[in-house]
C-alpha cells in the first residue's frame, strides 16, 4: 500500500462557527494507482488533497504514507516527503514568473539534496517527458495555458515521486490543452507513478482508474 | 548549500529588479546612514593624520609661548604696567625656571626681503638661536645650521630653505651670497627640503621653512648685565620649549603660564601653546562632530531599516502564494525565512555599496568646498557597508519569520 487513510476528520473554525470539512474520511491508494476525487466546490475534497499532501493536518485519524506515519512527523520532515516523495499540480500552474522553464522545473532540488548532475538528469528528463524541450529557455510569460501546466507537472515529476496530487489540472485550461493534460497524466500512470486527481469535471474523472465521490465530508 | 545559497541570491536579485523603484526607494535610508558613516570616519581619519603631522612638526615636548597682538585698549594697559611683549627676558627667566625644561630657544620675525635676487617669492626671515634647528627638528642638506658663535660675534651668515636654494640657482647654495636690507649675509648651510604639505586650516604656526631665511638672533653675553634697555625691546615672536619628557608637559606648561602671567604683570601679550594640548582639542572638537554625525547615521540607518522591513512585509503579502508553492514543492520553514533574508540583505547591501559611493562624493565635496582634510583608508568603506549589511539582516529577520510561520494552506489560498 503506497497510502493508508482512516477515519479522518477535519473542521474549520469560520467566526463562531465551526465548519465540518471532513467527517471520517477512509482511503487506500495501491502503489501506481490513478485515483480521482469528485466533488462540488466546498465539498472538501482539496482539504483532503493538503493533508495527503502533509501541508495540513487532520483534527483526528490515522494517515500513512509508505508505511510512514504522517501525522507524528515534524514539520521539517514532512517538507522532506514533500520534497522527495510528493509532487503537487495546482489549478493556476503556480510558476514563478521571474524563471525561466528549467529553472521553475528545478525549484525542488533548491529545497532537496541532490548532486547537480542528478539534478540536471532528472530535470531534462521531465521537460522530455511534457513535450517541452524546445522551449527551455521561455518564461512563463512566453507560454500558453496549457503548456504552462504542462512545465508544473514537468516540476512535479522531476524528483521522480511517488505520488502526484492534483488538485483541478484543468479547471483554467480549454477543453483541447485538458484533453493534453489528461493524456500526459494517463502517460505518468502508465510509467508507474501514482496519481490522485481532484476534480468537479466528471470528463476528467473517466481517465483514471477509479473514481471517488466527496459528498458532504464523506469519500465514496 | 552553496548551490542553495546562491540560487537563493539570484532569486532576490530578480525580484528586486522587478521593482526597481521601490527598492531603490527603500534603501535610501541606508544610503544616507552609511554616507554619514563614511563622512565620519573619513574625516576623523583627516584630522586626526592632520593634528598628528602638526603635531610631530611642532615636537611633542615642546611649549611655545608666542607673541600676540594687541588691541589699543590694551596697549594702554601695557605701557602703565611695564609689559614690552617677549623679550629676551623672558628667555633668561624661563629657562632657569626649572630642571624639567632642558632647552629654550627663540626666533624673531624679521619685516626685510633680500634684495636684487631676482625671484618672485618673497622668503620668510626669521633670527633664531642655535638651538632652533634642534628643537624643531630641522634637517640639513649641506652646510651647517647656525652656531653660538654666529651669534656671539654677529657673523653675517644664514642658512635657507631647500625650495629658495633651488630658485636662487648657483648663488643658493653654500657660499652664496643674499644681500638682506644693506647686508650681505653667508650662506652657511640649506636645509632639507620638508615634503609636508602647510595644514589648510592651522591654528598654531607649522609653516614649513623651505622658504625661509634664518639669520642669527643676536644674543648679548650675559643679559642682566647688559642693561635692561636693549633686552626689552628686542621683542621676538616666539619661544620654545623643551621639557625633559612627555609627562612632564602639562606640569611645565602651568609653571611657564604662571611665569608669564608674573612677569607681564598680567597682561595677556602672549600665548602659551602646548602641542600636546593642540591635539586633545582637536579630538574634543573632533568628537563632537562624530557625535552629530552619529547620530545622523543611527537615525538614518533605523528610518532605512524600518523602511526595509516595510518594503520586505508588503513582499511576503505579495509573494503568499509563492510561499506556498515553495513549501509545497518541500521548502522547510527555515529555507523560507532564508529567502527573505537574502533579498534584504542584498537589498541593504545595494544600498552599502550606493552609500559607499554617495559618501566618496560628498567627501570630495568636504574636502574641496570647507577644506577639511580628508583620509580614505580601508576602515571608512568597510565599516559603513558591514553596518548596512547587518542592519539589512537586523530588520529584516522579522519579516522573513513572518514568512517562515505563514500557514502554507492560508498560502495557497491566496489568489
Amino acid at each position: 500500500m503506497l497510502l493508508e487513510v482512516e477515519k479522518v476528520y477535519k473542521s474549520y473554525q469560520l467566526g463562531r462557527n465551526t465548519i465540518p470539512v471532513l467527517q471520517g474520511v477512509d482511503l487506500v491508494v495501491k502503489k501506481g494507482e490513478f485515483v480521482s476525487i469528485m466533488g462540488t466546490s466546498g465539498s472538501g475534497k482539496s482539504t483532503l488533497l493538503h493533508i495527503l499532501g502533509g501541508l495540513d493536518t487532520p483534527d483526528r485519524g490515522s494517515y500513512r504514507l509508505n508505511k510512514k506515519d504522517m501525522l507524528s512527523l515534524s514539520d521539517d520532515e514532512r517538507s522532506w516527503i514533500r520534497g522527495h516523495w510528493l509532487g503537487f499540480v495546482f489549478q493556476t500552474f503556480d510558476l514563478l514568473p521571474e524563471f525561466d522553464l528549467v529553472e521553475n522545473v528545478s525549484l525542488p532540488f533548491l529545497y532537496n539534496s541532490s548532486d547537480p548532475e542528478t539534478m540536471r538528469k532528472q530535470v531534462e528528463n521531465a521537460i522530455e517527458r511534457v513535450g517541452l524541450a524546445h522551449r527551455r529557455r521561455h518564461r512563463p510569460f512566453e507560454l500558453s495555458g496549457g503548456e504552462m501546466q504542462r512545465v508544473a507537472i514537468a516540476r512535479a515529476l522531476a524528483v521522480n515521486p511517488k505520488l502526484i496530487l492534483a488538485d483541478e489540472p484543468t479547471g483554467n485550461l480549454d477543453s483541447r490543452s485538458s484533453r493534453h493534460i489528461l493524456e500526459l497524466f494517463q502517460e505518468l500512470h502508465r510509467s508507474g507513478t501514482a496519481i490522485i486527481l481532484v476534480s468537479h469535471d466528471e470528463k476528467v474523472a473517466a481517465v483514471s482508474e477509479r473514481t471517488l465521490h466527496m459528498i458532504d465530508g464523506y469519500l465514496q | 548549500m552553496i548551490r542553495q545559497g546562491l540560487t537563493f541570491v539570484i532569486t532576490a536579485y530578480r525580484s528586486l529588479l522587478i521593482h526597481k523603484l521601490r527598492s531603490l526607494l527603500s534603501v535610501l535610508g541606508i544610503v544616507c546612514g552609511v554616507m554619514a558613516v563614511m563622512v565620519m570616519i573619513s574625516t576623523g581619519e583627516g584630522a586626526k593624520e592632520e593634528v598628528l603631522s602638526r603635531i610631530e612638526r611642532l615636537g611633542l615636548k615642546n611649549i611655545y609661548v608666542s607673541a600676540k597682538f594687541l588691541s589699543q585698549e590694551q596697549q594702554k594697559q601695557v605701557q602703565r604696567k611695564k609689559s614690552y611683549g617677549l623679550s629676551l627676558f623672558d628667555v633668561d627667566y624661563l629657562a632657569s625656571l626649572s630642571p624639567m625644561i632642558t632647552q629654550v630657544g627663540a626666533v624673531q620675525k624679521v619685516a626685510l626681503t633680500p634684495v636684487g635676487t631676482g625671484i618672485d617669492i618673497t622668503p620668510n626671515i626669521l633670527k633664531c638661536t642655535p638651538n632652533y634647528s634642534e628643537l624643531l627638528g630641522l634637517p640639513l642638506r649641506s652646510g651647517r645650521f647656525i652656531t653660538v658663535r654666529d651669534s656671539l660675534e654677529k657673523r653675517q651668515v644664514c642658512v635657507i630653505g631647500a625650495v629658495l636654494s633651488g630658485r636662487l640657482g648657483r648663488e643658493g647654495r653654500v657660499g652664496g651670497l643674499i644681500r638682506i636690507d644693506d647686508l650681505l649675509y653667508t650662506i652657511v648651510g640649506v636645509l632639507k627640503k620638508d615634503s609636508r604639505e602647510p595644514a589648510k586650516s592651522a591654528k598654531v604656526t607649522n609653516q614649513n621653512f623651505n622658504d625661509t631665511i634664518f639669520l642669527p638672533l643676536n644674543i648679548p653675553h650675559n643679559l642682566t648685565k647688559f642693561g635692561s634697555s636693549i633686552a626689552q625691546y628686542s621683542e621676538l615672536s616666539s619661544i620654545v620649549l623643551e621639557v625633559d619628557g612627555r609627562e612632564h608637559v602639562e606640569s611645565a606648561a602651568r609653571l611657564i603660564h604662571r611665569a608669564m602671567e608674573y612677569n607681564h604683570q598680567g597682561v595677556l601679550d602672549y600665548d602659551v601653546i602646548v602641542p600636546l594640548e593642540l591635539l586633545d582639542q582637536a579630538l574634543a572638537a573632533q568628537k563632537t562632530f562624530n557625535l552629530v554625525l552619529s547620530v545622523i547615521a543611527a537615525v538614518s540607518l533605523l528610518v532605512g531599516g524600518i523602511g526595509i522591513m516595510n518594503i520586505m512585509l508588503a513582499t511576503v503579502t505579495e509573494r503568499r502564494r509563492e510561499i506556498g508553492i515553495r513549501r509545497a514543492v518541500g521548502a522547510t520553514r527555515r529555507d523560507i525565512a532564508y529567502q527573505f533574508l537574502a533579498e534584504s540583505f542584498l537589498l541593504t547591501m545595494c544600498g552599502g555599496i550606493l552609500g559607499v559611493a554617495s559618501g566618496f562624493a560628498s567627501v570630495f565635496v568636504i574636502e574641496t568646498l570647507a577644506g577639511w582634510p580628508i583620509e580614505i583608508t580601508v576602515l571608512s568603506m568597510t565599516v559603513p557597508f558591514v553596518l548596512a549589511c547587518v542592519t539589512g539582516v537586523f530588520f529584516g529577520y522579522y519579516p522573513a519569520v513572518q514568512a517562515a510561520k505563514m500557514d502554507p494552506i492560508k498560502a495557497l489560498r491566496t489568489v
